[in-house]
């Protein structure tokens, strides 16, 4: 087994069906650990369908997944699934590891413009589509992960804020493995390597 | 604000004429109690009309020797002292089904063979009419027993069913998030369980106090349980005192709308309070 096999998340010949339904046909990927790593394909293909699995929430029907055992994983999912009883800063800082889990978390939605008491202390009902995209955003990168999926990261988003998301989201992914999915051209991924998922026809 | 379509119109009238439909209308309460005591009144004036149509007022009396029987009986010690006893019971065998119930659920909800376990208990003792239970406790425990027993047998199905309802509602989406992000036990409880649980555990409260109270004086009747409202209730009866047995009667209705009155409000507490704790506001 050559070296980096050790040091990859590898996916084998996984397949995927949903009753008659096959989204992933024997699809393979290796995604050396470190790497940035984005997913194209148009609406359909199976982009969540492999960030699920890739996060280990669901299961392949056949092939296998390795490289992400014992790894911790965060994942921006393609809706926001933000706790309605938490305000914005506290469904950051539920994810934050050990002490002064407020500062950190603060700090984050600050850098991607929520860091106005008023939307701190928010509830997801209470802030823009926009604001709780910003939110979830901060949850992923607040979390200590060795793996971040991203599911479509700059979803809503206008311009400027996209461009600043995108940004932050570097900063704190220099060193972990980012797997990015998505069916637009983003200044997230230009530096990625891309990956082209076909939609499937068969 | 009756005035909302006052903006909207391409005509607007001028300020102090009002539309047809905007004529001033009494307070909602006032129109509220009138109706009630309108509604009340009616009802009182059938019991009356019934009662001068049978004439015997020992088998049905009128509102009137209610009334009199009912104040007599007030400032009686025993009166305090039943009511107080049957209070006792029923919430303590309510409070003891509430923490059972709720503690059997959670077990239920994530131990597959447990939910199996109580599977039939729960659809048993929904089935079986409680003068059974109370016959058939009354062989096995004493007579002061036997109203905490039923009324925890009240609750128990009631909550215990519509606590897991909840349980199976939480949203998948949020225990990915849960699952993903590591989060502890305590965070699922009070993030996930808690809030998806609480309208079911406040409804299956409120409606299960009213039936604890009257199967658990149900029971007092038929155990003939010392200073209870039960009690008295059962010697009426024997000694054909129909006027005091309506008395009674009254007093437990009036004793019902008070504690569910109660229960609204502790739960209503109970849920502002988790909030506050729990989602930090
Ligand atoms: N749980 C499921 N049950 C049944 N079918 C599913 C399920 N999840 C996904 N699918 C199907 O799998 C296919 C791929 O879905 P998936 O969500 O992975 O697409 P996607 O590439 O993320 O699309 P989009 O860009 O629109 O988000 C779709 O045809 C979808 O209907
Ligand atoms: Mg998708």
């Amino acid at each position: 087994m050559p070296e980096s096999e050790n040091r990859s998340v590898i996916l084998d010949s996984v397949c995927k069906s949903f009753g008659e339904k096959i989204v992933l046909k024997n699809f393979s990927l290796k995604i050396p650990y470190g790497s940035k790593t984005v997913i194209k394909g148009p609406s359909g293909c199976g982009k969540t369908t492999l960030l699920r699995i890739l996060a280990g929430l669901i299961f392949p029907d056949h092939g296998t997944v390795t490289g992400t055992q014992g790894k911790k994983t965060a994942v921006l999912f393609q809706e926001d699934r933000l706790f309605p009883t938490l305000t914005a800063l506290e469904n950051v800082s539920a994810v934050v590891p050990g002490n002064s889990k407020k500062e950190v978390a603060a700090k984050i939605l600050t850098e991607l413009g929520l860091g106005d008491p008023e939307n701190l202390n928010s509830y997801p009902a209470q802030l823009s589509g926009g604001m709780k995209r910003r939110c979830a955003i901060a949850r992923a990168l607040a979390y200590d992960a060795d793996i971040v999926l991203l599911d479509e990261a700059l979803k809503g988003l206008d311009a400027e804020n996209a461009e600043n998301c995108a940004r932050v989201i570097h900063s704190y992914t220099a060193d972990k493995t980012v797997v990015s999915v998505t069916h637009l051209d983003t200044s997230l991924e230009k530096d990625y390597q891309k990956v082209v998922m076909p939609m499937n026809t068969f | 604000m009756r005035s909302a379509d006052r903006n909207t119109g391409a005509n607007p009238s001028p300020d102090n004429t009002l539309k047809k439909w905007e004529k001033p209308h009494l307070p909602k309460p006032v129109t509220a109690v009138f109706s009630a005591v309108v509604t009340f009144s009616v009802w009182i004036l059938i019991w009356q009309i019934a009662y001068a149509n049978i004439g015997i007022s020992f088998i049905f009396p009128s509102p009137y020797q209610v009334v009199v029987e009912l104040l007599r009986l007030l400032p009686q010690k025993k009166f305090i002292i039943s009511v107080t006893g049957s209070m006792l019971r029923v919430i303590l065998g309510y409070l003891i089904g509430i923490a059972a119930s709720v503690a059997a659920s959670f077990a239920s909800h994530f131990f597959l063979p447990l939910k199996i376990f109580f599977s039939p208990f729960v659809k048993i003792v929904r089935a079986t009419p409680v003068a059974s239970f109370i016959l058939i406790c009354v062989l096995w425990m004493p007579s002061e027993a036997v109203p905490v027993f039923i009324a925890f047998l009240m609750v128990f199905p009631v909550v215990y069913e519509n606590t897991l309802t909840g349980l199976s509602e939480t949203p998948v989406e949020l225990k990915e998030v849960a699952s993903v992000y590591g989060f502890s036990r305590r965070q699922k409880l009070t993030l996930l369980y808690i809030p998806s649980v609480a309208p079911y555990f406040a409804s299956a409260c409120t409606t299960s106090l009213g039936l604890a109270w009257k199967a658990g004086i149900s029971a007092e009747v038929l155990c003939v349980t010392r200073d209870s409202i039960g009690y008295y209730i059962y010697i009426s009866k024997q000694y054909f005192e129909t006027a005091s047995l309506f008395a009674w009667t009254v007093a437990i209705i009036v004793l019902s709308v008070l504690l569910e009155l109660a229960i609204k409000k502790s739960v209503g507490a109970l849920q502002r309070a988790v909030r506050r704790k729990y989602a930090g506001k």
